[in-house]
């Protein structure tokens, strides 16, 4: 089966912003133009494996600074990026794993399953990521003033 | 009432339970499993009243630990809520031909377990 990539975009942003908004209570955007899109030396790379229907991966790059408040959001409590590292990718893979069904809910038909694989999350240095996967699409998205991108391969 | 919640993710399991002590069961007795197997080894330990189950979990996961639940006499009549992000209509329908009594789509919220609980369990909460 074929997925437009048209329907990915939007499937894409409202599955973020539904996601975001209802485990971290944070209003999520699509960025403008306006916006700066530089990503920070050193930030947070979350992703999640699609086996079916289509083998594809998705994800989101975040810097420790809106990690840290995501994690404080969700877990109720004060976060040392250093010493709740674990924690923070516990909470990150639980919101791919969240994001990646809200998008393929959208995608596909009621009628047709999807599997997800687990996720899995690291600390990573600007272009790192690249070394065994590129995204195919990246989608700039604002919150608090600060930048999350969403990432998409097929 | 024991509460058994299976996911692998700790931010899962904590959430869940969160969700369920605003829902109306603060008093319940919660054991958390981190995979299916670590869930059926709960469940052996004494009378379980509900278990809750994410369905992607490593070593056993969801599916198998349904499966697996509704085949033991043991259990037999042991609600099974299945708490997935894969959570469309056609595995709804296979997780529920498994034997689940009920599959919610991840994110969930208070309001919606309570709804959820209160028609399987046939009670109001407890508060």
């Amino acid at each position: 089966m074929s997925i437009e990539l048209q329907d990915i975009r939007t499937s894409f942003i409202e599955a973020i912003t539904e996601t975001f908004e209802n485990m971290a209570f944070m209003e999520v955007m699509l960025a403008t133009e306006e916006d700066e899109d530089v990503k920070p030396e050193a930030m947070f790379f979350t992703r999640i494996p699609v086996y079916k229907p289509i083998q594809s991966m998705l994800g989101f790059m975040l810097s420790a600074e809106i990690a840290k408040s995501i994690s404080q959001s969700i877990l109720g409590r004060d976060i040392d990026i250093e010493e709740d590292e674990f924690e923070i990718m516990d909470v990150l893979n639980e919101l791919s794993n969240i994001m990646a069904g809200a998008l393929l809910t959208r995608l596909l038909p009621d009628e047709e399953s999807f599997e997800l694989g687990l996720p899995e999350s690291r600390w990573i240095a600007q272009g790192e990521a690249g070394c065994d996967w590129t995204p195919e699409q990246e989608y700039h998205f604002r919150t608090d003033g600060q930048s999350i991108w969403g990432i998409w391969k097929s | 009432m024991r509460i058994v919640i299976a996911d692998d993710s700790t931010t899962a399991r904590m959430f869940i339970r969160q969700c369920l002590e605003i829902a109306g069961w603060p008093e319940a007795e919660y054991a958390e499993a981190a995979n299916g197997r670590e869930a059926l080894q709960l469940l052996k330990q004494g009378t379980t009243d509900l278990l809750l189950t994410d369905l992607n979990m490593p070593t056993m996961d969801g599916r198998e630990l349904v499966r697996r639940v509704t085949a033991s006499p043991k259990l037999i009549g042991m609600p099974v809520v299945v708490i997935t992000s894969s959570g469309n209509e056609a595995r709804k329908q296979e997780l529920i031909r498994l034997g689940a009594n009920a599959v919610l789509r991840k994110p969930i919220n208070p309001m919606k377990i309570a709804e959820c609980l209160e028609g399987i369990l046939g009670v109001e909460e407890e508060t």
